[in-house]
């Protein structure tokens, strides 16, 4: 089955180029931004000269109002973006695949109780509960990426639950029931195998979900904060210089539109491939 | 009917979380609460008593229960900032958001019902293939991003449109407010037009392979009768609940729009709270917000059952 | 001679991910007035396909590659979509297998038949709706008036293909093109709705394309017989040409899986055929027990055994010893 589903990779991928532009943009991202100390210069060296100057040789993508070397920046700040979109949606993920499929395999009062309580979630605006709990933690990578995973593993939860439900009543699975294996066996070696192509491409766009809802309380000014490079936060700096220096709003987000785009594209293709079955 | 009736019983159930929820919320948000009271010139028995009357020393259940009770007599506190009542300001704003928010929900469903209808229809055709490439755009691009961009080329650059607010000063006339709105409205529908058309295109896809489809065609209908007297109602039914379940991200992007353009409504009152560290403000909010979704949500579904005739005669 | 209908060299296929997948490899019969014409085949026989290009009803990614289909001396294939729509569900209409999801599920069944019945007939509302009513009450759905107002999901399955059957008659269409039309149905039901069928069909004096998997079926209702495999017919003849003297080792084999009543033909399916197998040899060889070298080597030719009942096969008819 494993092979199967590497065959059916290779072949959907084959077909559909543009899927492979989105691995290749999202393999470049995290390798550069990876090895960003690789880049000789220093994002935080600032340097009153060269304020705002315009993308040229020794600096392509120009720099800042502080004078620092905005393409370091945005490797730097795709290293946070991206740090953020990865972890979090392991911790989502995590939360949504117990609560998934203890819900929909235990069923009754407890599925009921969790759902409500998803729902419960999912009917808060979870964007400004996000706005609000950055703004009372410390600021820091590590609590955006905890905020955010904590507020986003709903969708994932309903979707594992459903998937649970229906392969309950699988026979091999109420043959294994019958014959005395635990719960916890069964939903890991019968259930969870089987809906790991739904979770891959679930987590897949929540990556891209995660970076731009980074990207968003960074640009509020919470989040990432500076001097931490992060492209919410340096779009939020870049307004103030729409005028002189438009480019600095361009490169920011464009990276982000290019990452979340990637990503989006390629869950979608994904989930394509593994329907295909 | 039970079905409805059950569904209000889970959509107390969830309000009652929120409420929860919310609750936790203002008690593990930092700093004494009040401290707010507090000038500089009271004694420190008086604090005491201070913490006693608002109730701040009573078990934390019970405190739990005054304040739902308060917020179900619609008292919502306070704020902190300007110590009017919570709920006044909320109301008070409330009418911008959904302006805002209520334009760009009835344009994108007028722009995404066409277009996917189209887009279904056409697969893989060339208009299918730019409109999707503009979908993923759509879906993937940063509300802020767009918005700024927005701003620069047609307030900075082109000087045709007001960048900031919902009124010129002084200028109190309709074509001066839809003028401030036509970039909200744009930057809030494009997200939500993609998505819906991503929802339409699909679902029109899903009922053109159905067998009534291929009926219609044995039966002599013209493709354009099967796509608008048949498939036009099953695919957009659906619609009703995506439209429930994505209120709480359009009331994300509604926090987000406000704030860059600073439209005076809900969302950039919110994030003013959060900023100032007002508590029952943001608290206030919050729980307001949760309500409208879930009686959003609930009215989405009780809709549903009401028109689609499958559900309908199964309650 | 002028047939009603004739079907000549239909060749159709799929494509897929730009792979072809030949589902009718090339398909002659004809329908006379007034008779009962049978398909069998198991599923996957291309026989739902070739009748289905009757009306051109193929999926998107389905095309008619080859062939003539001679309506009244018209070639269906050469008109252009309003003379099309002319002839479906007027000249020649169709009742499918799953009456589910073939209704759409948010009219009733009311609306479903007013609109066609306006469609093909320039009547008023109120005429309309007196004849739905007639059209409900000739198939047998009692208390005719109320059920007009019913949904598709409100009526149970023997009801829903009646509602179907009404449908295609609506129109006194000269063929009627049944397409599995009892195989989702209970026994009791399945006899119900091929006696009516059988009694309009006299009634009317249409005629029916009768598509099914079950011989049973096609014996109780048709005149003559096509036996359908990997997307050839294999023999054709008289019920009982077919019933009484088989010729082909398949046709042979169907007959055997049958009689113990309701058993389906997918039982007997060994192995099943690959593309590259039957491309250019007889598409039953990989599961007959006569084949010959021969047999692998090209398709057999049609051989009449008389003028009604043809065979392709090598090893034909009395050879094969029982």
């Amino acid at each position: 089955m494993r092979d199967n589903i590497m065959k059916n990779l290779k072949l959907g991928f084959k077909e559909d180029k543009l899927a492979v532009i989105g691995v290749i943009i999202i393999l470049i991202l995290t390798v550069t931004s990876a090895f960003a100390f690789l880049y000789p210069v220093d994002a935080n060296a600032i340097s009153v000269t060269s304020r705002l100057a315009k993308p040229s040789l020794i600096h392509p993508f120009g720099t800042d109002d502080m004078g620092r070397d905005y393409l370091a920046r945005c490797l730097y700040g795709g290293r946070a973006s991206l740090l953020v979109g990865f972890l979090s949606m392991i911790l989502s993920t995590m939360i949504g695949v117990i609560v998934g499929s203890i819900s929909g395999y235990m069923g009754g009062k407890i599925d009921a109780i969790l759902m409500r309580f998803v729902d419960a979630l999912m009917s808060l605006p979870t964007f400004l509960i996000m706005v609000v709990m950055n703004a009372y933690l410390k600021p820091g990578i590590k609590n955006v990426i905890i905020i955010i995973g904590l507020l986003t593993w709903m969708s994932i939860a309903r979707i594992v639950r459903g998937e649970t439900m229906s392969l309950k009543e699988r026979e091999y699975v109420v043959y294994s029931r019958i014959s005395g294996q635990s719960r916890l066996k069964i939903i890991l070696q019968h259930i969870l195998p089987n809906i790991m192509p739904t979770i891959i491409v679930t987590a897949t766009i929540n990556i891209a979900s995660a970076i731009l809802m980074e990207s968003a309380l960074s640009f509020f000014g919470l989040g990432i904060r500076p001097p931490t490079a992060s492209w919410g936060s340096m779009l939020n700096n870049a307004q103030g210089y729409m005028i002189k220096a438009p480019y600095l709003a361009i490169f920011p987000g464009v990276l982000i539109l290019l990452t979340v785009i990637s990503f989006n594209y390629l869950g979608e293709a994904l989930r394509k491939i593994f329907e295909h079955k | 009917m039970e079905k409805i009736l059950n569904r209000l019983f889970q959509t107390i159930l969830i309000l009652f979380i929120v409420s929860i929820l919310c609750f936790t919320l203002t008690k593990i948000a930092p700093g004494d609460p009040v401290l707010t009271y507090v000038e500089p010139n009271m004694s420190e028995e008086y604090i005491n008593q201070l913490r006693e009357d608002l109730g701040l020393t009573k078990p934390i259940a019970i405190q739990y229960i005054i304040w739902l009770k308060n917020i179900l007599h619609g008292n919502f506190g306070n704020s902190l900032i300007n110590n009017r009542p919570v709920l006044d300001q909320i109301l008070e704003r409330l009418p911008s958001t959904m302006l805002l928010m209520g334009t760009s929900l009835l344009l994108s469903v007028i722009l995404a019902i066409p277009i996917g209808l189209y887009t279904g229809k056409h697969k893989n055709g060339l208009v299918d293939k730019i409109i999707n490439i503009f979908s993923y755009i759509g879906i993937s691009i940063p509300t802020f991003w767009f918005a700024i961009i927005m701003i620069y080329l047609f307030s900075v650059y082109l000087h045709v449109l007001p960048s900031l607010g919902m009124r010129s000063d002084g200028i109190n006339t309709f074509s001066d407010l839809m003028k401030h709105l036509i970039m909200p409205t744009c930057v809030l529908t494009f997200t939500n037009v993609s998505q819906f058309t991503r929802y339409i295109r699909s679902s029109t896809i899903t009922e053109l392979s159905s067998d009534y489809v291929t009926v219609q065609r044995a039966y002599g209908m013209s493709e354009t009768g099967i796509l608008y007297r048949h498939v036009l109602k099953n695919a957009i039914l659906p619609m009703i609940t995506v439209l429930g379940m994505s209120l709480q991200g359009v009331v994300s992007g509604a926090i987000i729009t406000e704030q860059v353009f600073a439209w005076p409504g809900t969302g950039q009152l919110a994030v003013n709270a959060v900023m100032t560290f007002d508590y029952p403000l943001i608290m206030g909010i919050t729980m307001f917000t949760a309500l409208l979704i879930v009686i959003g949500n609930l009215l989405a579904d009780i809709l549903y059952v009401v028109i689609d005739p499958r559900i309908r005669s199964n309650g | 001679m002028n047939h009603l209908l004739s079907v000549k060299d239909l060749e159709v296929s799929f494509y897929k991910e730009s792979k072809e997948i030949r589902a009718v490899k090339g398909v002659n019969f004809h329908i006379e007035e007034g008779e009962i014409y049978g398909i069998v085949g198991e599923s996957g026989s291309g026989k739902s396909v070739a009748t289905k290009s009757i009306l051109r009803l193929g999926p998107d990614n389905c095309k008619i590659k080859n062939g003539e289909i001679l309506f009244e001396g018209d070639n269906i294939l050469e008109k252009n979509n309003r003379e099309l729509r002319k002839i479906r569900g007027n000249e020649i209409s169709i009742i499918f297998q799953d009456s589910l999801t073939s209704l759409n599920p948010v009219y009733t069944i009311g609306d479903k038949l007013v609109e066609l019945i306006r469609r093909n007939q320039k009547i008023s509302k109120s005429d309309a709706k007196k004849r739905a009513i007639e059209l409900l009450d000739i198939v047998g759905i009692a208390d005719s008036k109320s059920h007009l107002k019913s949904y598709p999901h409100e009526l149970s399955g023997g009801m829903r293909q009646r509602v179907m059957i009404a449908m295609a008659i609506s129109s006194n269409p000269k063929i009627i093109i049944a397409d599995e039309p009892t195989t989702a149905l209970d026994v009791t039901i399945q006899k119900q709705i091929l006696y009516l069928l059988k009694d309009l069909q006299k009634k009317l004096h249409t005629s029916i394309i009768l598509i099914t998997h079950d011989l049973g079926v096609v014996a109780q209702m048709c005149s003559r017989i096509a036996v359908m495999c990997a997307g050839y017919i294999v023999e054709e003849g008289t019920t009982e040409d077919i019933f009484y003297h088989p010729s082909h080792p398949y046709t042979k084999a169907l007959i055997a899986s049958v009689p113990k009543a309701g058993r389906t033909l997918e039982r007997f399916i060994e192995k099943t055929i690959t593309e590259e197998e039957n491309e250019n040899l007889c598409p039953f060889f990989s599961r007959c027990s006569y084949a010959i070298e021969k047999c692998r080597l090209a398709l057999p030719d049609n051989y009449l055994e008389n003028d009604k009942h043809s065979v392709r096969c090598y090893v034909r008819g009395e050879k094969l010893g029982e």
